[in-house]
């Protein structure tokens, strides 16, 4: 039996590194055969893959890493035919309904995970280049808050304080949007 | 209107933080537990510092995926906005590296005194590649980063099976294999990167290969190779050195 992703231990950089590389080409590949271009394909595989992510953060989706991949397809499937369906002269060409989707997504939440996911990382672009700098090392490369401060040439109790004050910034932006969205 | 503050103190927010990364000791992990199931505003801040960590992963990847590069040439290049903090945390290692030895050599200097005192682990390359192979690449420098130096190594040597062979995955691999201790073995691989002329891992290849030649006493042929390097400073100290010793 194949243990479930535990993400309090797994490092993120790695396992999104790794998503990436098991599920983009299947993507591509999947948005191709549907009419779709390769910059489809990337912006698609883009949001499919936060919205996974923010799912697996957030305890929504559970399981081991080939169910993981199999909800980013899902999703990265879901997606593009939802934006073929928009589409009037695209309808005739589907080779798959909406319908076949009930067993790892809800699509009905997908639209609201995706407009979370894009207002979360809008919010994150938006708190200036020092603070992303910081909170990347820290939090996606698992850098310690010791070598941040030898490389920010500052004293560790500073980079603890920084480092709190930029997560108050980007909590900020983030609560601004989702009132401006409500 | 949304239900949350517009800031927590820093104090509440060191110890939500402390639980999301798993930090807490047993103890605090269940009173902090037992505290979230009957205070439903701590529980809602849990939530949102995790969807802002998460903000912080997915931005970071993004920002990974869009400007990266990969090897297309036979070398990595490494961003430019790093190369001084490279450059900077080589000078001080070497730097440190040097000050411990003239702290600590004595007047008959041998080549493994001298190998202890100069030698310090390469850093690491932060790079991503959008590839296939690049990513395996990837994936195994990130094991490389963490000091899980077998890992790498495990991970660079399928791909070397496969289908990539660079100067850059032959240099990683030697030095991995050299944090590890295997000298015989590092140096295999580090002889194809100093005898590639158009490689960008040369001089370090270069270096590395003598502080080899160090550590086995073969004098000679360490001084051969740093003399090759100059008049890079550390090359230089370093043949200086050499040359006092009897």
């Amino acid at each position: 039996m194949k243990l479930p992703i535990d993400i309090r231990t797994e490092n993120p950089e790695r396992l999104l590194s790794k998503a990436y590389k098991d599920n983009f080409d299947w993507c591509k590949s999947y948005i191709r055969k549907n009419n779709g271009s390769d910059a489809d394909a990337a912006d698609n595989f883009q949001e499919s893959i936060s919205i996974a992510w923010l799912n697996l953060r957030s305890g929504k989706f559970q399981g081991d890493a080939g169910q993981f991949n199999a909800y980013i397809r899902q999703i990265c499937r879901y997606k593009w035919i939802n934006q073929l369906r928009s589409t009037a002269s695209n309808r005739l060409v589907l080779q798959e309904d909406l319908s076949t989707f009930s067993e790892l997504i809800e699509s009905n939440s997908i639209e609201e995970d995706s407009n979370n996911s894009m207002r979360l990382q809008a919010s994150f672009a938006g708190i200036g280049e020092k603070c992303r700098d910081l909170l990347s090392r820290f939090y996606f490369n698992k850098e310690s808050l010791a070598s941040i401060a030898q490389v920010m040439d500052t004293t560790e109790a500073s980079m603890k304080t920084i480092k709190y004050r930029c997560m108050m910034r980007l909590r900020k932006a983030y609560l601004e949007r989702l009132e401006d969205d409500e | 209107m949304n239900k949350y503050r517009p800031e927590i103190s820093q104090k509440e927010f060191e110890e939500i933080e402390n639980y999301l990364l798993d930090t807490l000791s047993l103890a605090q992990r269940v009173d902090f537990e037992k505290r979230m199931k009957s205070d439903s505003v701590l529980r809602e801040e849990v939530v949102l510092q995790q969807k802002l960590m998460t903000a912080v992963e997915l931005g970071s990847f993004k920002k990974d995926t869009k400007e990266s590069k990969p090897p297309r040439s036979k070398t990595i290049k490494i961003y430019a906005k790093k190369v001084w903090l490279v450059a900077a945390v080589f000078v001080a290692a070497v730097l440190f590296s040097f000050i411990g030895y003239l702290f600590l050599r004595d007047t008959n200097s041998s080549g493994t005194d001298l190998y202890e005192a100069y030698f310090y682990e390469d850093p690491g390359l932060a790079v991503v590649m959008s590839s296939t192979d690049d990513y395996e690449f990837y994936d195994g420098m990130v094991s490389y980063k963490e000091g899980n130096y077998e890992e790498a190594i495990t991970v660079w040597s399928n791909l070397s099976t496969s289908r990539v062979e660079s100067d850059t995955l032959r240099y990683y691999q030697g030095v991995a294999l050299m944090n590890l201790g295997k000298m015989e073995e590092s140096a295999t691989f580090l002889d194809l990167v100093v005898g590639d002329n158009e490689s960008g891992f040369q001089a370090k290849a270069s270096w590395y290969r003598a502080l080899i030649h160090l550590r086995k006493d073969e004098i000679d042929l360490a001084i051969g190779l740093l003399e090759n390097l100059l008049p890079e400073p550390r090359a230089e100290e370093l043949l200086k050195e050499l040359r006092k010793s009897p």
